[in-house]
């Protein structure tokens, strides 16, 4: 291994996000509750890796994910909805940045989503924004 | 930022070039994540925080990555 590049694998990602996020539904609106952020690990074997270039101080990485809204699915569940609806969410962060002189990260870079039937790609975005 | 158990960023990279795990933290206080949601869920866009972290291992063997 090159000590100026280096190719890494994504062995794990937990993440959540406890801030209120307000969802309509059928003219109602509810709390989300907890958005679930996690490593896809059926992804392919090529998928969630990247490369350090330590000579240009830079990071990538393609982390394949899955988010979640496991309270807000079990609304919807009680509602009556298809559990086929409610799974999780897949996509893919292209993510770039500076590697930073504690060695953190400035990574940043879009999601593209996959098909799914109520988080439509073509109205759903994402993307993770510059910061460390 | 990187995760407990490294005091310097050199620290981590001898780390990496020995083929060490090596976690990080999303800071809590940054809002990291802008998703916007479909119009059946009333289309707004939100920045929220990450709160957790993420793993890397090095690839000690083989070709490039990608």
């Amino acid at each position: 291994m090159s000590e100026q590049i280096v190719n890494f694998k994504i062995t794990n990602l937990a993440a959540e996000v406890n801030e209120s996020i307000s969802l309509e539904w059928q003219g109602k609106s509810f709390d989300s509750g907890l958005l679930a952020v996690e490593l896809d690990d059926s992804a392919p074997g090529g998928a969630n890796q990247g490369v350090l270039n330590y000579s240009q101080r830079r990071a990538s990485a393609e982390f394949h994910l899955r988010l979640r809204f496991p309270e807000f699915a079990s609304t919807l569940e009680r509602l009556g909805l298809d559990p086929e609806l409610l799974r999780p969410v897949s996509a893919v962060l292209h993510s770039e940045g500076g590697i930073l002189d504690d060695h953190s990260f400035a990574l940043s870079g879009r999601c593209d989503l996959a098909a799914h039937p109520l988080f439509r790609a073509e109205e759903t975005k994402a993307c993770i924004l510059p910061g460390r | 930022m990187p995760d407990v158990g490294f005091r310097s960023g050199a620290e981590i990279r001898q780390a990496v070039l020995e083929g060490k795990a090596v976690s990080w933290r999303f800071s809590p206080h940054q809002k990291r994540l802008r998703f916007t949601l479909p119009k059946m869920f009333g289309g707004r866009t939100y920045e929220v925080c990450l709160k957790g972290g993420y793993t890397f291992r090095p690839i000690v063997s083989g070709s490039a990555a990608w």
